[in-house]
């Protein structure tokens, strides 16, 4: 399902990654720990097509090309990411889904409590207010937009980071109910949020090992 | 003046300098006047008198008067006011950056980060432009100057000529100056709000960019760019338009003078007029006196396209005046 074979990647002509392989099967839920700056988002980032390696190849879902490959997955940032312009349309992106699509996805997201509550509902525009939104409500949007576009493969990266206990536990579950069946890589440093899943990666001081199986997987 | 122009140039320490300089640069185009209507009168009386050797003392006297009274304007131009219009950018930038680091964070989002941008540069420029910039305010100052005196004179030398003028100017004038360009700073307002919304896009596209990519939202991100942008250009297209009629009206008025010949000629052939060379030197007033009113006119459509930024500098500069804290 996703396959990384000898994938090297450079960022300003320094290594980050020479020569990475790993695999992940379908439907299995893959965690990858460690401290900020190891190189965990830039994997991630790799894995969705958005980086390039320097050599070596990445096939998701039988694709190698970014470009196919980005069709292939759906993310949730640490950072939501929101657009000046309405909820519906930072949920859809512009893409036309049946109303009983969008409905399921404000379900299973978490927010129909609060979109009932706004006057224009999923079209208030966000706009200039996008930064009043909570963290949890800019991050429940952007999980509400990841589960929109329904992908194979589910890409988390430190998704509930900016949030407080609360929220944070809010987010998760939402996230895990939508996931159930689907190959998932989640990218964190709290472990903790890491439990259930099928594989646990843990990256530090330039090494990517495999603490369900107790192997090394990559050594810089 | 508009009021809040006046409270921008107070708050920054600039009004006594800027009506230095206005009182200064104010009698160019009078002089201008008085020194064409004569030079003119004085050739053709002296050509028609054969009087060659006054004819060459007077080219010299009036390329001298010319060239002192084009100095003077230079001089005024180069030094005062390029330096005026260099302190009223920095220190409006400076009051206004003052005035954002002065505000606590929720106060700081009451205005989006492109609105912010937009304050900060085109708002700023259209305050300075309103001010210094040509076929503004400091222009229509001197037109106004020019038209007053150029009247008085008009007055003296026939006053029938000046009433008709006056009479078919005004029409014209209060169509083009008042009537057409009316909603001009509604358009312009609303492009510079459709700016601040342009310029909102621009972070969220380098920020977003790796969202935008993956959820494939490139389409409805370019859609509402181009929306936005092409609100800009409607919204300037209008305003644009709404000048070009008022352009195209003030200029017709100058037409009339041709009119005006033709419907006092009759009285003009009588005592009225001594000479030719009197005739040129009163139809040379008349047309400095439309070139006053065709000058204001302009000026007015000009600061009232820049009297948006003059308010949205003045709403921040203001809410910081007045604030109890």
């Amino acid at each position: 399902m996703i396959e990384l074979r000898n994938v090297t990647y450079k960022y300003e002509d320094h290594p980050v990654f020479q020569g990475i392989s790993f695999r992940v099967e379908k439907g299995q839920k893959v965690g990858i720990v460690g401290e900020s700056g190891c190189g965990k988002s830039t994997l991630l980032k790799l894995i969705a097509g958005l980086y390039t390696p320097a050599s070596g190849e990445i096939i998701v879902a039988g694709k190698s090309a970014a470009a196919e490959i980005t069709k292939k997955v759906t993310v949730v940032m640490q950072s939501p990411m929101l657009l000046p312009m309405s909820i519906r349309e930072n949920i859809t992106m512009g893409h036309d889904y049946p109303e009983e699509w969008i409905d399921m996805v404000i379900d299973a997201a978490n927010i129909r409590s609060w979109i009932d509550t706004l006057d224009k509902g999923l079209d208030t525009y966000l706009g200039d207010r996008a930064d009043e939104l909570s963290g949890g409500q800019a991050q429940r949007i952007a999980i509400a937009r990841a589960i929109c576009k329904n992908a194979e493969i589910l890409l988390l990266d430190e998704p509930t980071s900016a949030l407080d206990g609360e929220n944070a536990a809010c987010v998760l579950e939402a996230l895990n109910r939508y996931a159930a069946d689907k190959t998932v890589i989640h990218v964190t440093h709290r472990p903790e949020h890491l439990s259930g899943y099928d594989r646990i990666f843990s990256m530090k001081a330039g090494k990517l090992s495999d603490e369900t199986a107790g192997v090394i997987i990559y050594e810089s | 003046m508009n009021h809040r122009v006046i409270r921008i140039l107070k708050e920054l320490g600039l009004w006594k300098t800027f009506v230095i300089v206005m009182i200064l640069r104010s009698p160019f185009d009078f002089l201008n006047s008085v020194l064409n209507a004569n030079m003119l009168e004085s050739f053709i009386r002296l050509t028609d008198q054969r009087d060659g050797d006054n004819l060459s003392r007077t080219f010299w006297i009036f390329l001298l008067f010319t060239l002192l009274l084009f100095a003077y304007n230079a001089s005024i131009w180069a030094t005062v006011a390029v330096k005026t219009d260099m302190m009223l950018h920095r220190r409006l930038r400076m009051k206004l950056l003052e005035s954002m680091l002065s505000r606590t964070q929720q106060e700081m989002e009451e205005y989006s980060e492109g609105d912010w941008i937009t304050r900060l540069n085109s708002d700023v420029d259209k305050v300075a432009d309103y001010l210094t910039a040509p076929i503004n305010f400091m222009h229509s100052m001197i037109a106004v100057v020019n038209f007053v005196l150029s009247s008085v004179i008009l007055i003296m030398l026939n006053p029938t000529l000046f009433g008709v003028s006056l009479f078919l100017m005004i029409p014209f004038f209060i169509l083009s100056s008042i009537v057409i360009v009316k909603n001009i700073p509604k358009f312009r307002k609303n492009a510079q709000e459709s700016f601040a919304r342009y310029t909102n896009w621009m972070e969220p596209i380098i920020e977003a960019g790796d969202a935008i990519t993956v959820f494939d939202g490139q389409d409805i991100v370019l859609d509402k760019v181009r929306e936005e942008s092409e609100k800009i250009m409607r919204e300037n297209v209008k305003a644009h338009r709404r000048t070009a009629w008022s352009l195209a009206v003030s200029a017709a008025s100058g037409m009339t003078g041709y009119l005006l010949l033709l419907l006092i000629g009759n009285s003009m052939i009588g005592t009225m007029i001594k000479d030719f060379a009197a005739l040129i030197k009163i139809t040379q007033y008349r047309g400095r006196m439309m070139m006053g009113v065709m000058c204001v006119n302009s000026g007015i459509n000009n600061m009232k396209s820049n009297l948006t930024g003059v308010v949205r500098v003045d709403e921040i500069l203001k809410a910081e005046t007045t604030d109890p804290g």
